[in-house]
């Protein structure tokens, strides 16, 4: 057993603007827990940081294999970090096969310092010695640094279980390496077991502790990412509990949701604290009740919204036909995952888009608007609330996985009383006004809602008139049509272009939404390092499209968009110009703009790495083709 | 389902206004001649206008098929909603508007057919309002379909060599449901028995669940011929706690003597047997209602202002 | 005794009724804050009101002013309604900030007065309510409607405010308690709570008891879930050791003595307390008594009469809906 009498090696400080580093360990070991708390510490001592889990495809898949990988990816910055980077510098192994899956998948530097328990290497059971080996034998064509760590054999000195304390220990070894503020950390151990009785408390703060004294007494690196501290007051949260905070500053009454990930975790969250603000979380019992339950309340005059992902967006399909056709103000969250079918629950894609543009047999005009960033998420509740109130139309919201999990830190939102406002007028009806009297030149009516004495109508998904009345007149149908269509064409005229980012002309414009927008921005900007003129634009509405679009494009030699979703590459077998297949958003500017919008997209189930798409962006403008 | 909460607002508008029968009364109905649909509207308003509920706050959600046009006779708000969704929107409105009173109508396919997960739920949440299922053991908007209720044999355009199945006993189903708190049935050629039934349910505080066996007299003539024309043949379940009406006691029928707060009692006489049973199969206000426990009191924007900073403290850097 | 009662306790048991009053009036508040923040801006000046409302979100992706000035349809209105309206939202405020429904009658007799005043006040939120929906609309007049926000007696709430109505904590002398004039104000779902001081006759609230209202003699506050529960007017008494306890809940049946439940009738003393006479004190002991008890045969079932039989014939369905129907209204017409 290591001892703090040995005097302790001068560790050489390596400084740097940037570090990515993981922590894995077999599902349940705490990796996760471990690197939530370091991302959490080093954003409040101000690094830019952006914290990404990693999740096993399993929920108690066997432990020692690559496929229980569990943990945290953390990308620390001295400026804002706005997505996860591409392979990592420094990575914390429980075990050999978990570190072996991140390797496999190019998940590490070429020259990455790896930190992994080494009491695998010794193990009594000789599979476990072999396994080790043949590990290592595979990690050697690399040129990792590998670095073993005690780390059970340490734990034993403060609790009987060291399976269950490594994390924290790792933790305290992490916050040495990074010289991370000791007392915030201990302030964060508090705060993640607050709900726990205090020895748990202090024993985890005591195992923090042996790690970061062993880290001092046996590791010869440390590693400085100069931290400055935020002026304005921030917070630190993932993109699900940003839309559950969100939607209680917009002031919505009602979250209507059935469970699916990765969308669950907003009623996670909101479920604990939704009725401290008079608000109710309804799990109903299946997809479309939850959405027929919001659609019901939205109708009786209050604020709702309902949470899915891919499959439950699918389910929902009529329940929005029928917001549309009654024009009830809904807001839908759609938190996406891989897919088709059960796809990928917990990775990321960017595969809704089209689904929530035409999803809906008939035409089903309405908004779509994407957050790129874990504060957006935040934002767009209230901006998605007023805007479907103010049109009687549905708004859908598209997050991701990505979103959901990242962790970002970002500037504490100042709340406005105003956003809690009722959602109608109240006052009696005045004789002889209709539900649907539609300005023929905006598409837009008066709501009513029961209780609103003189308003009574019945809200009817069958073709209706201007007195809600079913008729199946064809100049009413196409009236009808025109008008939940004009309302959307309204709207379109108060936005403005989308911002861009790098010179307004060149060679290569990257278009992309949501999510990827920290990556897509960081690669073009290393890509004009090289000299290449790229730019990017990102969309946030995607339905009805921003305006300046066509201007954008023509300055650019070429437009490719860059999505998370499955396109065929021009150049694979068999694919013709016919039948190629595009990604979501190059189908949408192509048929919209009658521009040649070319794209690159991956479905990795990860996020896009920048390094990735910058390497595309190269090969654009090569060969002007993407592969 | 007699609460009658109101905001201030609205209070003092109109007070003792009283409301003629005519003020429930939409558009003339379009359903068949004969339709049993048409009973049931006039039974409904007439409650209505004894019960002098401001027409305002009424609220009739209906899902698809001929019972779903109901709102539309209605002069009150409503719902007409898609294929047996009803429930789910009702239950959306009466979570978030106790104030409301609400009325879920159904045709047998829209309940125990494509809307049968969110029958199930709907009872066991025992949200307050009152559910009727209109049950003509066919799909008749669609032209002559086997529903689940269609008798064993009886030939449709979809099984013309008869139903397959037995068919599905809404009662029982109803009564299986855990949390069920208020099942009836009764019929569309009974009204006195039909007002009294549904005079019940609504002031049953509560899923008050009723089943109204309805003709068809284009596509399910025969199904309740013998009950209707012979109510002899019939059985009225009786009870100091049940749902009286004179008439339909007296029409002749077995009077069977049933106490509305036993549940196995209520399972066996639910159970098919050769009669058709009108009346009060069980009833306990007592189960917990979903909108009850879950309902919030309003907040003033600044107290929840404050309580989401306290929240975003949480969260703080 | 009751003067040692803490009020918290008593209003902890009205909390139901007392929360759906302040969550009425948070809603109302929060329509009437809504409807002058659409307005305060004035017109053409919709920029920084629907950049608050669109939220950081749409900075610099939707043009405010012109969403302003496309999408919102708010109605404008004259200035001297919005001046009322503001009147009425400080009314409500005041309201909102206040404890409600706590009151001290005076000695020798002022316990209707009291009770009066205090539902007087408690309705200027009814009159703040109704003065903003008279001036949105156009139809506040200062000469009719100028007095709503300073005092809105009981009279003349309308059935639906006598339902939403807060419950009243009077503290009353028990000495010359007479509960019966209290009886105009028990409508709807009105609920009195008196909190009793020293010396009180047996049964104050006897000559309370009718088939619809809840009444409640209560030494510690026992039964008062049960009344702030029930549906209709009410009226409970925290009274002095010695005095009659007993529980009339409306909801028990529909019998007298179903409803009525006496937990304990004291001996009458020689000397009766709290300004009665002998007298009236045996009477009123007498009345609860008769009440509670059961007759001894049962009650005849009154057998319904069949005015509808005329629709037992008809063949038609339609003939036998319009029969019932006709039996229905002739029904209501001579009952």
């Amino acid at each position: 057993m290591s001892t703090t009498t040995t005097i302790p090696p001068r560790a050489r400080v390596q400084r740097s603007k940037e570090h990515i580093l993981e922590v894995v360990s077999d599902s349940g070991e705490g990796a996760q827990k471990c690197g939530q708390s370091f991302g959490a510490v080093s954003a409040k001592m101000g690094n830019g940081a952006w914290t990404v889990e990693i999740i096993p495809a399993e929920i108690q898949p066997p432990p020692r294999t690559p496929g229980s990988a569990s943990g945290v990816r953390i990308r620390i910055g001295e400026r804002e970090v706005t997505n996860w980077g591409d392979e990592a510098d420094l990575c914390v192994a429980f075990n050999e096969q978990v570190l072996l899956s991140r390797h496999r998948l190019g998940a590490l530097k070429e020259d990455a310092t790896i930190l992994v328990e080494n009491m695998w290497a010794t193990h009594d059971d000789p599979l476990v010695r072999t396994a080790w080996e043949k590990a290592m034998e595979e990690l050697s064509g690399r040129s990792y640094r590998i670095v073993g760590v005690p780390m059970e054999e340490q734990c034993l000195a403060v609790t009987d279980n060291p399976r269950r304390g490594k994390n924290m220990f790792i933790l305290g070894l992490l916050a040495w390496i990074y010289d991370r503020d000791m007392e915030r950390v201990r302030e964060q151990i508090a705060l993640q077991f607050r709900k726990k009785s205090p020895e748990v408390c202090s024993k985890n703060i005591e195992l923090m502790e042996l790690g970061a004294r062993w880290a001092e007494a046996n590791l010869d690196f440390r590693i400085e990412v100069k931290a400055v501290p935020a002026t304005a007051p921030m917070v630190v949260m993932n993109g699900n509990q940003a839309l559950g905070m969100g939607a209680m500053a917009a002031g919505l009454d009602l979250c209507a949701m059935y469970p699916i990930t990765p969308a669950t975790s907003v009623s996670h969250y909101l479920g604990e604290v939704f009725e401290s603000v008079g608000g109710i979380v309804h799990q109903a019992e299946d997809e479309i009740a939850a959405i027929g339950a919001a659609i019901g309340a939205s109708y009786a005059g209050k604020v709702a919204f309902t949470v899915t992902s891919g499959p439950g967006l699918a389910l929902k399909t009529e329940f929005i036909g029928l917001a549309v056709m009654t024009e009830t103000p809904l807001v839908i969250v759609d938190v996406q995952r891989g897919g088709p079918s059960t796809g990928l629950p917990t990775k990321v894609e960017q595969s809704d888009l089209l689904a929530a543009m035409f999803g809906q047999p008939g035409d089903a005009p309405k908004v779509i608007l994407a957050p790129a960033t874990i504060e957006e998420c935040f934002h767009c509740m209230v901006t998605a609330r007023r805007i479907a109130e103010s049109l009687r139309c549905v708004v859908l919201v598209l997050s991701d996985a990505n979103l959901a999990t990242g962790v970002q830190p970002f500037v504490r939102p100042k709340l406005d009383p105003r956003w809690q406002a009722t959602p109608f007028d109240p006052a009696p009806v005045p004789e002889g006004m209709r539900p649907y009297e539609w300005d023929e030149r905006l598409g837009l009516s008066r709501r009513f809602v029961p209780g609103q004495p003189g308003g009574m109508f019945v809200a009817t998904g069958l073709c209706h008139d201007e007195g809600s009345k079913v008729t199946y007149a064809p100049e009413v149908n196409q009236r009808g049509c025109e008008m939940r269509s004009r309302k959307i064409a309204v709207f379109q005229q108060t936005l403005l272009p989308p911002p861009v980012s790098g010179p307004d002309e060149g060679d290569l414009l990257i278009l992309g939404w949501g999510s990827t927008k920290g990556a897509i921005e960081e690669a073009a900007e290393r890509a004009r390092d090289e000299g290449l003129k790229v730019s990017s634009a990102h969309l946030s509405f995607l339905s009805p499209l921003q305006p300046g679009l066509p201007d954008l494009c023509r300055r650019f030699r070429q437009v490719m968009t860059v999505e998370i979703n499955y396109s065929d590459r021009a150049d694979a077998p068999f694919v013709a110009a016919e039948s190629r297949r595009l990604g979501q958003l190059a189908y949408i500017l192509r048929g919209q703009l009658l521009l040649d919008v070319d794209c690159w997209t991956r479905v990795p189930g990860e996020p896009l790495r920048p390094g990735r798409i910058l390497e595309a962006i190269r090969e654009k403008l090569s060969k002007g083709v993407a592969r | 389902m007699s609460t009658d909460v109101c905001s201030l607002l609205g209070c003092g508008i109109d007070e003792e206004h009283a409301y003629e029968q005519s003020a429930y009364e939409g558009p003339l109905a379009r359903w068949c001649p004969g339709c049993g649909d048409h009973m049931i509207l006039a039974v409904t308003q007439r409650l209505l206008f004894e019960e002098q509920l401001r027409p305002e706050q009424v609220v009739f959600v209906s899902g698809i098929g001929c019972s779903s046009r109901f709102p539309h006779y209605m002069k009150t708000y409503g719902f007409h909603g898609i294929h047996g969704r009803a429930l789910p929107v009702a239950t959306g409105i009466k979570l978030t508007r106790p104030d409301l009173h609400v009325f879920a109508v159904m045709g047998d396919g829209d309940c125990c057919s494509i809307g049968a997960a969110h029958w199930i739920h709907a009872i066991r949440y025992n949200v307050d309002m009152v559910a009727m299922l209109l049950d003509n053991n066919i799909y008749g908007l669609t032209k002559n379909q086997t529903s689940p209720t269609t008798p064993q044999g009886h030939p449709s355009n979809t099984q013309p060599r008869g139903s397959y199945l037995p068919a599905l006993n809404p009662l029982t189903a109803t009564l299986g449901v855990t949390n069920a708190s208020f099942v009836a049935q009764t019929a569309d050629w009974a009204p006195g028995h039909l007002h009294a039934t549904l005079e019940a349910a609504y002031r049953h505080k509560g899923f008050a669940f009723v089943r109204i066996l309805q003709r068809c007299p284009v596509w399910t003539p025969a199904v309740f011929r013998d009950a209707a024309q012979d109510p002899k043949r019939n059985e009225i379940l009786v009870d100091a706690k049940g749902i009286h009406d004179a008439d339909t006691e007296k029409l002749g029928g077995k009077l069977v003597p049933h106490d509305p707060s036993d549940l196995h009692a209520a399972r066996r006489l639910a159970e098919d047997g050769g009669a058709v049973r009108l009346g009060l199969f069980y009833r306990d206000e007592s189960k917990p209602r979903y909108d009850e426990t879950r309902h919030q009191r309003a907040f003033a924007a600044e107290e929840r202002i404050r309580v989401l900073d306290q929240e975003f403290d949480r969260y703080a850097v | 005794m009751p003067s040692d009662l803490d009020l918290d306790p008593i209003l902890r048991s009205l909390a139901g009724p007392i929360g759906a009053f302040r969550s009425a009036l948070a809603l109302t508040l929060e329509q009437m804050r809504g409807f002058l923040d659409a307005r305060q801006d004035g017109a053409g000046d919709e920029g920084p009101r629907e950049k608050a409302l669109l939220g950081a979100f749409a900075g610099g992706r939707i043009d405010f002013e012109r969403f302003g000035s496309l999408l919102d349809r708010t109605p404008s209105i004259d200035a001297f309604s919005l001046g009322r309206i503001e009147d009425a939202y400080e009314v409500l405020r005041e309201i909102e900030g206040s404890r409600i429904g706590e009151v001290h009658a005076e000695p020798h007799g002022g316990l209707r007065e009291a009770a009066a005043r205090a539902l007087a006040t408690v309705g200027r939120a009814f009159g703040a309510a109704r003065v903003f929906e008279l001036a949105r609309t156009g139809r506040y007049r200062d000469a009719e409607h100028g007095s709503l926000l300073d005092s809105f007696p009981f009279h003349r709430w309308s059935r639906a405010e006598r339902l939403i109505a807060p419950p009243l904590v009077v503290h009353v002398e028990g000495r010359g308690l007479f509960a019966e004039p209290l009886a105009e104000f028990l409508d709807g779902a009105v609920k009195v709570v008196l909190l009793v001081n020293g010396e009180a006759p047996l049964v104050p609230l006897v000559r309370l008891i009718t088939p619809g209202t809840f009444v409640l003699q209560t030494r510690d506050g026992k039964g008062l879930d049960r009344l702030a529960a029930w549906s209709g007017p009410g009226i409970a008494a925290i009274v002095p050791e010695g005095t009659a306890l007993f529980l009339h809940d409306p909801s028990l049946g529909n019998n007298p003595w179903d409803r009525l439940r006496v937990e304990s009738v004291p001996e009458q003393g020689r000397v009766p307390k709290g300004g009665r006479s002998a007298k009236q004190e045996a009477e009123e002991i007498r009345q609860l008594q008769a009440l509670a008890t059961r007759p001894p045969e049962p009650p005849p079932v009154a057998a319904a009469a069949a005015p509808a039989a005329a629709a037992v014939g008809a063949a038609e369905p339609a003939d036998r809906l319009a029969a019932w129907l006709l039996a229905q209204a002739d029904l209501k017409g001579t009952g």
